[in-house]
């Protein structure tokens, strides 16, 4: 055997070693898609401040009634998960003033999520907390970006578990009387 | 000319290329010298600000090295806090950047400071310090490749090109637009020597060094072998060639930072707004009373407009010097507002090899008067240099 076909040899095991590496790297089991009912694990959730209520109820905004998470005005809600495939967040938010007669000030809403080391603002919105302005406003985040499989040597979003960060803050001058955020049935479905 | 006699006439010359080259690298190293400290080593080149102190990673912290106070220091103080993290897996990397994904996306020179200081962080630092000398060494050897020491125009254009603003300034503060020049020449070199495939090698290693080295790709890619379905392929190999190990890292850094590894800090704008912007500040500060800096920023800007306008003049599609230069010319408007600011500006050190194709271009130029006026204007920014204290 002369050199040359020893380094065609060799050229078509590393080609092969790299097409094997390529392919053990790309693929991971799949995963079926489960929906995550985040209002319903609040318990397991981080929340802060952690002396305060954030309590689970239903609440009638607009006309419509909806089971909601009602939090301190200024909050944070950590929800740490690994996401399914095609993972989308569904919520609703909205604010309540705990004292009607009195104006409060709007309410600022944030979600993020972090592998504890990038912090990825995926929503911030503000919303008036005025009793005659109150409505759910629908919020749906595409986390694709952060499940399934991505055709990437390094990046496994399905195996890394994700901190899912709810933050809420009023905003404008200092009221009275705090206004009440509510995010409303908070959950990640699948879309299809 | 009997073999002998020639043979004794080259000889001297010889002597005479030796003796400059030698006596040119003997001034930069008298200049780097000057900043070398008993306690701290060369660790001034880099450029450590007072104002990034708190943030600095753990591992360097506590070595010695100098630190300007008051000051945000320059961007090779960065770098070379990723040469002692270099696959960047701890956050507190990130936070001793000021943009963790812009920085992460240059890490060609954090690594050979790694590899070099044998991954020990003292010696990196001065390793670090020390990369873009022992770059700008070898690239007083390589540009000889295009400019012969033996006349007047090529010695001067060696000069010119060797004592450019921008490469005195990488050296200064340990950037890494020396070594990507270098990294850029080889390639060139590599390309007008017929070994395509180790240049396009060249060119996706340089693209790890500074993501705009890419462009040195428009060195390999020469439209007129595209003569047969073939050629066009073996070029569309050398891109690809060029372009992977910059893709592999982009998909490292990706699973790191995400969507944010292309945050770009304003380095590009929308065309020209960097130039009118700064040469608006020159105009204000001249009828402001100020002299020295709108100088300085009209003659970068004739620098550009005399290296850019000979490029235009006399296209030379063959060459790949010229064919960088044209890459370079048409980023120059794209550079942002951030890249302008400063003095010199970082476009000067961005845009080296805009100087170099436009030194190696002089060339071409017969008229001994044109040559020498097109010398000065282009190479003018040679006035900003801040080696030398």
């Amino acid at each position: 055997m002369t050199a040359h076909d020893v380094l065609i040899v060799w050229r078509r095991r590393l080609g092969l070693a790299a097409g094997f590496a390529f392919f053990v790297g790309c693929s991971a089991p799949r995963q079926p898609g489960q929906p995550v009912d985040l209002a319903g694990s609040i318990a397991t959730a981080e929340r802060r401040p952690a002396t305060e209520a954030f309590e689970p109820r239903i609440v009638p905004i607009d006309g419509q009634n909806r089971p909601a998470i009602a939090v301190p005005a200024v909050s944070r809600i950590s929800w740490r998960l690994t996401l399914p495939d095609s993972a989308r967040l569904h919520t609703w938010i909205a604010a309540e003033s705990t004292c009607p007669s009195v104006p409060a000030p709007a309410v600022d809403f944030r979600v993020g999520i972090s592998d504890e080391r990038t912090y990825d603002e995926l929503l911030a919105r503000t919303i008036s907390a005025t009793p005659s302005a109150a409505t759910w406003q629908s919020i749906a985040i595409d986390l694709s970006a952060y499940s399934g499989f991505h055709w990437s040597l390094f990046y496994r979003p399905r195996e890394i578990a994700w901190w899912l960060v709810f933050n809420t803050r009023p905003i404008g001058r200092a009221a009275e009387c705090a206004p009440r955020p509510l995010w409303g049935a908070p959950a990640i479905d699948v879309s299809r | 000319m009997p073999a002998d006699d020639l043979a004794g006439a080259v000889r001297p010359a010889r002597w005479r290329v030796l003796v400059v080259h030698s006596a040119t690298i003997a001034i930069l190293l008298g200049g780097v010298a000057s900043y070398y400290d008993s306690s701290s080593g060369f660790t001034a080149l880099i450029g450590f600000g007072g104002k990034q102190a708190a943030s600095v990673v753990p591992a360097l912290r506590d070595l010695p090295h100098r630190v300007t106070q008051g000051t945000a220091g320059y961007d090779g103080q960065f770098y070379v806090q990723m040469a002692v993290d270099p696959l960047l897996e701890d956050p507190l990397t990130d936070r001793a950047m000021d943009v963790a994904p812009l920085r992460a996306r240059r890490i060609l020179l954090s690594w050979t400071a790694y590899v070099l200081g044998f991954g020990r962080p003292a010696w990196i630092l001065q390793v670090f310090a020390l990369q873009n000398v022992l770059a700008w060494i070898a690239l007083t050897f390589v540009l000889r490749r295009w400019f012969a020491l033996t006349t007047a125009r090529g010695l001067a254009l060696w000069l010119a090109t060797v004592f450019s603003a921008g490469l005195l300034w990488s050296i200064r503060f340990a950037l890494l637009d020396g070594p990507s020049l270098l990294l850029i020449a080889l390639a060139v070199a590599s390309v007008e020597s017929g070994r395509r495939w180790l240049a396009a090698g060249i060119c996706g290693i340089g693209g790890l060094a500074r993501e705009t080295n890419v462009l040195s790709l428009f060195g390999l890619i020469d439209p007129a072998e595209w003569k047969s379905a073939r050629s066009i392929a073996r070029q569309a190999g050398f891109v690809v060639l060029a372009l992977v190990p910059l893709a592999i890292w982009f998909d490292y850094i990706h699973s790191i930072y995400r969507s944010q590894i292309f945050t770009s800090g304003e380095t590009l704008a929308r065309p020209f707004a960097g130039a009118v912007w700064r040469t608006h500040l020159a105009l204000e500060e001249f009828t402001g009373g100020g002299y020295q800096r709108p100088a300085m920023t009209f003659a970068m800007v004739a620098a550009f407009v005399t290296q850019i306008g000979l490029l235009v003049a006399r296209p030379r599609w063959q060459e790949p010097w010229w064919r960088i230069g044209v890459a370079y010319a048409a980023l120059l408007p794209l550079l942002g507002q951030p890249l302008w600011t400063g003095t010199p500006p970082t476009v000067i050190r961005v845009e080296l090899p805009l100087l170099v194709a436009f030194n190696v271009g002089l060339r071409t130029v017969e008229r001994r008067d044109a040559f020498w006026l097109l010398l000065a204007c282009g190479n003018v920014s040679l006035l900003l240099q801040p080696l030398f204290r």
